[in-house]
């Protein structure tokens, strides 16, 4: 946890609501930030991001799938930083396992929404937690 | 809060660090970062290859992240000039070594035999791009600091290099935070 005042939040935060209602924003209402490890995956029903205040992408999670959050930063030395919100989910189904996930381009204000993680940037997988395998 | 990330240039025997993020940095024939110095140009071989001394590179996380920063990867866009070749490796922190050779002409070739601490071989810098980023080791939970392997590229320049300053290349790197 770290405090952080509201000016130098990012552009865009998220926050996760629970099957019990029960909601957990990225900063608390006393300006601790949390970190996304945070979440039960157990227990998360839906994330959304948030841009300004302003929903731009929201994640529903079924019983069974495993929420993936990850914010991919690019930065090319003397050029612009890029950053994308990667929000997804995981399921297995027999042998295989399942995902969607969304890709929120920050700077381009773009959402692409695929079918599983790809072989290539910025669409290849995160190295997951233990909490997120399914 | 979210991370604040620098990429570092480290140069010289301590090493020092410059913050080359909003910068350029040339790879010329001393151990020195500049943005535009032509004073120590890699020389045009008239046979064979020179190198210019190699680049160290290091990520620095300056605000420290809330959660982990990790999955780090490096790739190269652009096209080398005739003659003009890049090669990179990677180095564990411990094991930096200061890029030596001969300021003007040509830095020693970046080998595991010039360069003790790397990881392997070097190999072709062109070859990790965006679609297959070089990975790069490393990690840092909710602390400042540097993290993650030293990236450590060196320019190669043949006789059928033109003169003048190369064309820009670019180096980047990613990373995922939670």
């Amino acid at each position: 946890m770290t405090f952080a005042p509201e000016h130098h939040r990012p552009m865009v935060t998220w926050k996760a609501m629970y099957e019990d209602g029960t909601e957990v924003n990225q900063f608390q209402s006393d300006g601790v930030e949390l970190s996304s490890d945070s979440i039960s995956r157990d227990h998360v029903k839906s994330m959304t991001l948030f841009k300004g205040g302003v929903p731009v992408a929201t994640l529903d999670i079924e019983p069974g799938q495993k929420l993936v959050y990850r914010r991919r930063t690019t930065m090319t030395v003397g050029g612009p930083r890029d950053v994308c919100h990667i929000l997804g989910w995981r399921q297995r189904q027999g042998d295989d396992i399942k995902s969607r996930v969304l890709f929120y381009f920050e700077n381009k204000d773009k959402v692409e929404e695929i079918d599983g993680f790809r072989d290539y940037h910025p669409y290849d997988p995160p190295n997951f937690r233990k909490f997120e395998e399914v | 809060m979210v991370a604040t990330v620098i990429i570092n240039r480290k140069t010289g025997a301590g090493p020092s660090n410059t913050d080359i993020t909003s910068i350029n940095s040339r790879a010329n024939a001393e151990d020195t970062h500049t943005t535009a110095g032509t004073a120590n140009p890699v020389r045009i071989p008239a046979a064979g290859t020179n190198y210019s001394f190699w680049v160290t590179t290091r990520l620095e996380a300056t605000v420290a992240p809330t959660g982990t920063i990790d999955n780090i990867r490096w790739f190269f866009t652009g096209t080398p000039d005739t003659g003009i070749g890049y090669d990179v490796g990677d180095a564990p922190n411990a094991s930096y070594v200061q890029a030596t050779g001969v300021v003007g002409t040509s830095g020693d070739q970046l080998t595991q035999g010039n360069h003790a601490g790397l990881s392997g071989a070097p190999v072709d810098a062109t070859t990790f791009t965006s679609g297959s980023p070089k990975s790069v080791t490393g990690s840092i939970t909710a602390s400042t600091g540097e993290f993650g392997d030293l990236v450590v590229w060196q320019l190669n320049v043949d006789n059928t290099a033109s003169p003048g300053p190369t064309s820009s290349i670019t180096l980047t790197y990613r990373y995922d935070e939670t």
